[in-house]
């Protein structure tokens, strides 16, 4: 078992290690062994407004996406933390939809319907259809935070005369705060690696980075584009660490016991 | 405690209200009525609102009277984009009718201040077509409340004289969805074989080492899959490290065509979709006490006929919902077939996607999309309904 488990260790991380010695190829060719090493993609990279362009839109958009959905993501997962077992299962069934519905279906209609209403083609379209896709997961995330956290402190704040929203802000934030933080994270990953809504709610003028990307490993793969799929995944890495290491910190801190 | 459990029902609705507001505006309903589209008639019944209305009194039977003629002429002077919608609405269903719409519309503008009885001689004379009740009974059938023609075309039927007929000579889409199903589930039985060693060797570690091993799980599941993508193209393109480690390693003399074909597809797919059937599955084994490991041994029973006989049973439960999901999610797929895919390799998606931008045909779109989530449905309910009470009941 162990060497079979190994053996699919390797076929998931082995191939993302090939683009290390790609992106910092001397040559122009995708091939391994490299002619030399340098760092001239990078250097390209970093000094083509299209791949910088793409950036600055993927952040804009995810940074705006992540805020309403981490607004509305935590505030739906206290109210479905708060409902019956039963109409919970519900809630969180309607809430996980767009993450199980095909993404091209989703991207066709909001495209027709972003159209229809005036949005079409603005960055604020992409927005709205990444807070549909990016939500849900702070919904997940929070609810988890949720799951440790003891429900008579809050009837507790309450007696001692907190009015509620000041019992949220100072007992129940600080202790669910790695799991809004953990949800923030994989919204703003959802929103920035997206790339099947932008596909067609983005246009000529708002490109994001998955776009050139997607762009660029179907027309002409270069160099450059090694360099960016690093990039992400060195994001990517970092971000999933540090949820970990947040999720650790939960689980030993623990908040109160869970009597 | 009455009230205070009212005020708790009211403050979740509260508090859940902005999200699911949110959604209903933004995702459930353009849904909804993207997929409308695909049996709307309101394209056609906008642009020939007073032929639209005629068409609802007429029977069906023989040539409608002349006054839809003289109706149809008005219509079609009305408005300027009247034509060109309804001819390409029109051709759809029956190649040729863009030219018989285009040459009625020449015909309507003399045809303007003409009698009815003229202007359905006009409209012959611009093509004989007019004066066959088949047109006509075309026209009144897409102008009804609504029309099964785009249901019945995503799934290679049509409405022939008699009856709902099937073209199984130039079937289009049901083989495409036989081969979304097909390649969905070869991608599950791969990850159901390449994850079971996995999910074990996580279950069975210390919670140290599982932690860290479920992270090598985990950040693979949240890269950008473009970036993964795009690593998968150099692995595999002919003069990628795949092919000249095979070469050296004497498998074989050439580079093979290892992608933009059904092979890359489904490798690619499943590192996509490892993630998602490792993690309920180490969940499942994790659940197996482990005194029936130790009973299966003190019985005798040697290592491969306990897992067989004891084990793989008990986690049947964690293979099926994994396996479930990855299949799920395999068979709405777009990005992967897209990338690293030949011509023969897209599947449903890839067509919802191409008569949505490259043939404007929304309705066809639409009718392929409610296809694929009714059949996502139906293998939601089985699952729920059928299979897992009886994985359960087996095991």
């Amino acid at each position: 078992m162990r060497f079979l488990a190994a053996l699919v260790f390797l076929f998931m991380l082995l191939p993302l290690l090939v683009l290390i010695p790609v992106s910092l190829t001397s040559g122009t060719l995708l091939v391994l062994p490299t002619p030399g090493y340098s760092l001239r993609w990078y250097e390209d990279v970093i000094h083509n407004p299209i791949w910088l362009n793409g950036l600055r839109n993927s952040l804009l958009i995810a940074a705006m996406s992540t805020a309403v959905s981490l607004v509305l993501g935590t505030a739906a997962a206290i109210g479905i933390w708060r409902m019956a077992p039963r109409s919970r299962g519900l809630a969180l069934a309607v809430v996980s939809m767009p993450i199980v519905t095909p993404a091209v279906i989703a991207a066709v209609a909001m495209f027709i319907f972003h159209a229809a209403i005036g949005l079409g083609g603005s960055m604020a379209s992409i927005v709205v259809g990444h807070i549909t896709i990016s939500a849900p997961f702070v919904v997940i995330a929070v609810l988890a935070s949720l799951d440790v956290f003891d429900r008579r402190l809050m009837l507790a704040a309450a007696s001692l005369g907190a009015s509620p929203s000041r019992a949220f802000v100072h007992v129940m934030l600080p202790i669910i705060a790695p799991g809004v933080l953990s949800g923030a994270i994989f919204a703003f990953l959802t929103s920035f690696d997206e790339i099947v809504l932008v596909l067609f709610l983005g246009s000529p003028s708002v490109r994001t980075l998955p776009q050139e990307l997607f762009s660029g490993i179907r027309e002409q793969m270069s160099p450059s584009v090694t360099v960016v799929a690093n990039l992400l995944i060195v994001v990517a890495t970092a971000a999933i660490v540090s949820v970990e290491l947040l999720r650790r910190r939960t689980a030993s801190a623990g908040g109160p016991s869970k009597e | 405690m009455g009230a205070m459990s009212r005020s708790g029902v009211w403050g979740s609705i509260l508090l859940v209200a902005p999200l699911f507001l949110f959604l209903a505006a933004f995702y459930f309903y353009p849904i909804a009525a993207f997929l409308f589209r695909g049996v709307s008639t309101a394209e056609i019944t906008q642009v020939i609102p007073a032929t639209s209305q005629e068409m609802r009194g007429w029977d069906g039977e023989g040539l409608p009277p002349d006054g839809a003629f003289a109706t149809l002429v008005a219509d079609l002077n009305a408005s300027s984009q009247a034509a060109a919608i309804l001819g390409r609405r029109l051709n759809a269903l029956d190649p040729g009718m863009r030219s018989v719409v285009r040459k009625a519309t020449g015909a309507a503008r003399e045809l303007a201040d003409a009698t009815p009885a003229d202007a359905k001689a006009g409209l012959i004379a611009a093509d004989p077509i007019w004066g066959e009740p088949a047109t006509w009974r075309l026209i009144h059938r897409e102008t009804g409340p609504v029309t099964p023609t785009f249901m019945l075309a995503a799934m290679d039927m049509e409405r022939g004289a008699e009856g709902i007929e099937t073209r199984n000579d130039e079937a289009v889409f049901r083989p495409i969805f036989l081969r979304t199903l097909v390649i969905s589930l070869s991608v599950t039985l791969l990850c159901v074989i390449a994850g079971y060693p996995v999910a074990w060797v996580i279950a069975k570690a210390s919670p140290g080492t599982a932690a860290w091993l479920m992270l090598l799980v985990l950040v693979p599941f949240w890269l950008s899959i473009l970036a993964r993508t795009a690593a998968w193209v150099i692995v595999l393109q002919g003069t990628g490290p795949l092919n000249q480690f095979l070469i050296w390693a004497g498998v074989i003399d050439a580079p093979v065509q290892l992608i933009f074909n059904r092979l890359g597809v489904v490798l690619v797919m499943v590192h996509v979709m490892l993630p998602f059937l490792v993690l309920p599955l180490v969940n499942s084994i994790r659940a197996i006490p482990r005194s029936y490991f130790q009973a299966a041994a003190n019985l005798g029973a040697p290592p491969v006929k306990a897992f067989l006989l004891v084990i793989l049973p008990l986690t049947l439960p964690g293979v099926w919902a994994g396996g479930f999901i990855v299949f799920i999610l395999s068979i709405g797929y777009y990005i992967t077939p897209a990338l690293v895919g030949g011509p023969g390799d897209q599947m449903i998606s890839s067509f919802i996607a191409f008569y949505t931008n490259q043939s404007v045909n929304w309705s066809l779109a639409s009718a392929l999309s409610a296809w694929l989530l009714a059949i996502m449905l139906v293998l939601v309910m089985v699952s729920q309904r059928l299979v897992t009470p009886m994985i359960k009941k087996a095991t």
